[in-house]
């Protein structure tokens, strides 16, 4: 595959400027339009074979128009002059339905101009198919020469998301999203019981913000001897004991747990009532903003649009805001909000930077940026010696959490045993650890430091109603958490 | 039904984009294009406000190329020419590419399979293009009446109209035009999601303001009876569960069990397991893209343009058999059951089924709850999962909206969330006799499925942590 080209300025320029011109006369009191061109290369391998390879382009036009207070979206992909101008008109008359019950009063934002483009090394869309395939079939040579295991499994993602903003006060904005990443997963029987190992990370892998480069950092066929046993093994292992536990969780695991425990609740748009429709409130009420008590001293969460790597870092989110850092959590006191322009508003702050749209169908929401926990001090192996009787969680299986984001249940690929400070080389199969989120990050009694701090990425989170997926990366390093409730299914 | 009404991508536009795409070919045996529309409007409902609102033209061609055994899969939203052209030049050159690897696993595209024709009430004209405004006027009362209450209205008006068209070098030549309304409707005290809520939805090919006042008044009085929700203690439940909690399970059980990925891995609770009972005699599901009941949005073909043929997934508690694609049949040795997924989506993974039925039995729901000594009315889940041993088919998930202690058959008050977690097969194995519920209700996911269930009864439904 050769490299891509870009969204020529002049037309992206041309479709802008029709857009606002109609929306204008249409009604409206302030536009802006996003050109978007998406490209992703998918690749699923089997047993050692490129099983599927697919390529996907996206072009259209996403307008958002101001009428009185009332926001209205439309987007197309019929980009002749009538299609945009029929799909303008389309925005101000969803604006029209919105200002007629809004109750908040919005201000246009001020003028920008932004250019952004990820730095790469290795722009992963002039790679040859050669060598994506590479590192899979290597590392699945070696897990499916190991006895026991049943097959092998790997997927590879490639994204760029370019984008053009234009509003009707001027306001201008360029910027190129390069992703890549992928991983692998080792299958493993043993009579009726099936078991997986992956790595990095399950599902997609980790897919961060960066080149083909990546890939000489998850060196896969490095990892794959140690997924593939495992795999075997866990078939073999008994359940975990029910019980209250240290739990120490590995990264990746980590990850999605503030992801789903910190990254959500702190969506000001929930708190506001606005993700009832789909995916509930959130227990973190603008009341409780300086005052709650959300976790232990050690704890410092952070939203980050611009930290490397971060597959949610840019330039400027999907309104023209630059990319900020906002602190969501503080020496454990919950002291910040995820939010765009109009909510935070509503709360006399500024925005942080993450109003963000799938793509130039949807309308841009509130999503998470990189939401990372700050390192602390020491090694995973630090963290170990402070455990008496505990495990270390690894790799994600299953999640769960509640509507208020309380409750949460999230499953493993594997637990390992850890008594008297050390690791016993005992694992358990089909592990889960259940808790409420301020009294398990009240429970946080250590962070590893700097050295084992990573980026971890996440490119299916869905949000919104119609859904809406989007990347995110949480930056973590393991950390220990006290009185946890422990379990195999 | 109503008169047909102008539309973007009309039986001529869509001809037009596949014949220009097909005009590409140049270096393929074989070669398929595929074209999905949607022109829908969106509203979403929060506070008892719009507070989102948005229409969506969105046409989108895949191409997938043959040549020599080897397959390629494209796929744009760029319909100029150059943009097609591109499409069908990156399928070609992969299929080239693959061409070599195709040893044991040749590609090829399906000739039609025989043809099964949509229902005639899968286009409703006025529900394809029902405009802002007149959802608003619709709506107008219930927000009323919530606001007057004291109550947050909060949901989403989702409706209109979906094209698909399939075109190959075998001889598929498809096209089906459906119009569809994704609605729901949530009753919350306030601060909403914190204290008492109920909720209806449905996902159909018609809606009317009929429908949306029933619902809506449905849900402002059970979210009156839901106040002051307690406390109940963990454990077994016996359970009543409404048709939209039935959906959340039916859902995970198509994603881990029914696909072709999950079978041909043996991480299906129904590998190795056909002809074998996997759960409960009072189970029986099918697959059926028509919509046999009446009831939901209608889907003829798949995404290869084959025809969706009537699956029996589950019958009388047997596994009989899982959902096909032409490549997951070939792999099988047997014949395609029309259950391809889109490639456009990024986690598309072999075949899906994505219109199953929970075939009913002849219960009310009052007389499911009259059975009930002690136990919960349950009107749907949240959040669940069933990713966690997908060979028993484990799930969690957590109580959402409006869940009721039930004593002596009679509804006493509502329950705080809790946490379910259990082999749901093994559930479905604890509904008693005369515990399958007789309506049926369609549900919708994100991706548009559509699943048909009724109320159930389940004995001893396990319950793990609260909050």
């Amino acid at each position: 595959m050769s490299g891509l080209e870009p969204i020529p300025e002049a037309l992206a320029d041309e479709l802008a400027q029709g857009a606002i011109r109609a929306a204008i006369s249409a009604g409206a009191r302030f536009v802006e339009v996003r050109v978007v061109k998406r490209d992703r290369e998918a690749l699923d391998f089997r047993d050692g074979i490129l099983d599927r390879r697919r390529v996907d382009r996206d072009l259209g036009v996403g307008i958002r128009a101001l009428v009185g207070d009332g926001w209205g979206h439309a987007g197309t992909n019929v980009l002749s002059r009538d299609g945009v101008a029929r799909a303008a008109e389309g925005a101000v008359l969803a604006a029209k339905a919105t200002a007629a019950t809004a109750r908040q009063p919005v201000v246009t934002p001020p003028n920008f101009d932004i250019t952004y483009e990820t730095p790469l090394v290795r722009d992963p869309f002039t790679v040859g198919l050669d060598e994506k395939v590479a590192p899979f079939a290597a590392a699945h040579d070696v897990m499916m020469a190991v006895n026991g295991v049943s097959g092998a499994r790997g997927t590879a993602v490639f994204l760029s998301k370019e984008v053009w903003l234009f509003t009707s006060g001027g306001g201008r904005g360029h910027q190129r999203q390069v992703l890549s990443g992928g991983g692998v997963t080792a299958l493993a029987k043993h009579g009726d019981d099936v078991q997986i190992r992956s790595a990095p990370k399950g599902f997609e892998g980790n897919v961060l913000q960066a080149g083909f480069e990546v890939f000489d950092d998850l060196d896969l066929p490095g990892e794959a001897q140690r997924v593939a046993d495992e795999a075997v093994a866990l078939t073999r292992a008994e359940p975990l004991p029910a019980g209250e536990k240290t739990v120490i969780l590995a990264g990746s695991q980590l990850s999605l747990q503030i992801h789903e425990s910190v990254g959500h609740p702190t969506e000001l748009d929930r708190a506001f009532g606005e993700e009832i429709s789909l995916a509930g409130a959130s227990f973190l009420l603008p009341e409780k903003l300086d005052r709650l008590q959300f976790g232990s001293e050690r704890v410092n969460l952070t939203a980050d649009a611009t930290t490397p790597l971060g597959p949610g870092t840019f330039g400027f989110d999907d309104e023209g805001t630059p990319a900020t850092v906002t602190p969501l959590v503080e020496r454990g006191r919950f002291v910040g909000y995820l939010s765009g322009r109009d909510a935070a508003a509503r709360l006399g702050k500024p925005s942080a930077s993450a109003l963000r749209a799938e793509s130039w169908e949807h309308l841009p929401i509130v999503r998470m940026v990189n939401v990372n926990l700050e390192p602390g001090e020491g090694s995973l192996a630090d963290l170990v010696a402070g455990v008496d009787d505990g495990v270390l969680l690894d790799v994600n299986k299953s999640w769960s959490i509640d509507d208020l984001r309380l409750n949460f249940q999230f499953g493993c690929e594997i637990a390992y045993a850890i008594e008297g400070g050390r690791l016993t080389g005992e694992i358990y199969k089909n592990p889960v650890y259940t808790g409420v989120t301020p009294k398990f990050w009240g429970g946080c009694s250590g962070i590893a430091g700097p050295e084992a701090w990573q980026m971890w990425g996440w490119s299916y989170c869905g949000k919104g109603d119609p859904v809406q997926l989007m990347f995110v990366g949480h930056g973590c390093a393991p950390a220990r958490f006290e009185r946890v409730n422990v379990r195999s299914t | 039904m109503s008169a047909p009404r102008p539309t973007v991508f009309d039986r001529a536009a869509t001809d037009d984009i596949i014949a220009r795409t097909m005009a590409r070919r140049a270096a393929s045996d074989d070669l398929e294009v595929a074209f999905t529309g949607r022109e829908v409007a969106t509203m979403r409902l929060a506070e008892s406000r719009v507070v989102q609102a948005g229409r969506a033209t969105v046409g989108r061609v895949t191409v997938r190329a043959v040549r020599a055994g080897g397959l390629g899969i494209s796929t744009t939203t760029d319909l100029s020419d150059d943009g097609l052209a591109a499409c069908v030049r990156e399928a070609e050159a992969q299929a080239a590419t693959a061409s070599p690897h195709a040893e044991g696993d040749a590609a090829s595209l399906s000739a039609p399979g025989p043809s099964r024709e949509a229902p005639s009430w899968a286009l409703d004209a006025d529900t394809a293009w029902l405009d802002g405004e007149t959802k608003a006027r619709w709506l107008a009362t219930a927000l009323e009446a919530h606001e007057k209450d004291g109550l947050a209205l909060a949901g989403r008006f989702h409706t209109g109209l979906g094209t698909r068209a399939v075109r190959s070098t075998a001889g598929v030549d498809a096209f089906h035009q459906g119009s569809y309304a994704d609605l729901a409707l949530s009753a919350l005290e306030r601060p909403a999601g914190h204290r008492a809520s109920a909720y209806r939805a449905t996902y159909t090919a018609r809606v009317d303001a009929g429908v949306i006042a029933t619902m809506a008044e449905e849900v402002r009085a059970t979210c009156h009876r839901a106040h002051d929700p307690r406390p109940v203690p963990l454990g077994a439940w016996d359970v009543v569960l409404m048709p939209a909690a039935v959906a959340d399970l039916l859902l995970w059980l198509a994603e881990i069990g029914f696909g072709s990925r999950a079978v041909e891995d043996g991480t299906s609770f129904l590998a190795e397991r056909f002809g074998q009972r996997v759960t409960g005699e009072r189970v029986t599901l099918v697959d059926d893209g028509l919509m046999p009941y009446g009831v939901g949005v209608p889907s003829p073909f798949d995404a290869e343009g084959q025809p969706r043929q009537r699956v029996s997934l589950i019958e009388g508690g047997v596994g009989r058999s899982g959902v096909h694609d032409s490549r997951s049949a070939r792999r099988a040795g047997c014949a395609g059951t029309g259950h391809a997924s889109d490639p456009a989506q990024l986690a598309a993974d072999g075949a899906r089924a994505n219109h199953v039925h929970f075939l009913p039995g002849s219960a009310g729901v009052d007389e499911l709850v009259g059975q009930l000594d002690r136990g919960l009315l349950i009107s749907r889940f949240h959040y669940v999962n069933g990713m966690l041993e997908p060979r028993r088919a484990v799930m969690t998930g957590l109580l959402r909206d409006a869940a009721f202690l039930v004593e002596g058959g009679r509804q006493r008050h509502a329950v705080e969330t809790m946490r379910f977690t259990d082999s749901i097969l093994e559930a479905f194995a604890r509904i008693p006799a005369g515990g399958v519920g007789r309506d049926l209700e369609p549900h919708t996911t994100f991706d548009g499925e559509c699943f048909v269930c009724p109320p159930l009864l389940i004995r001893g439904l396990q319950f793990t942590s609260g909050r």
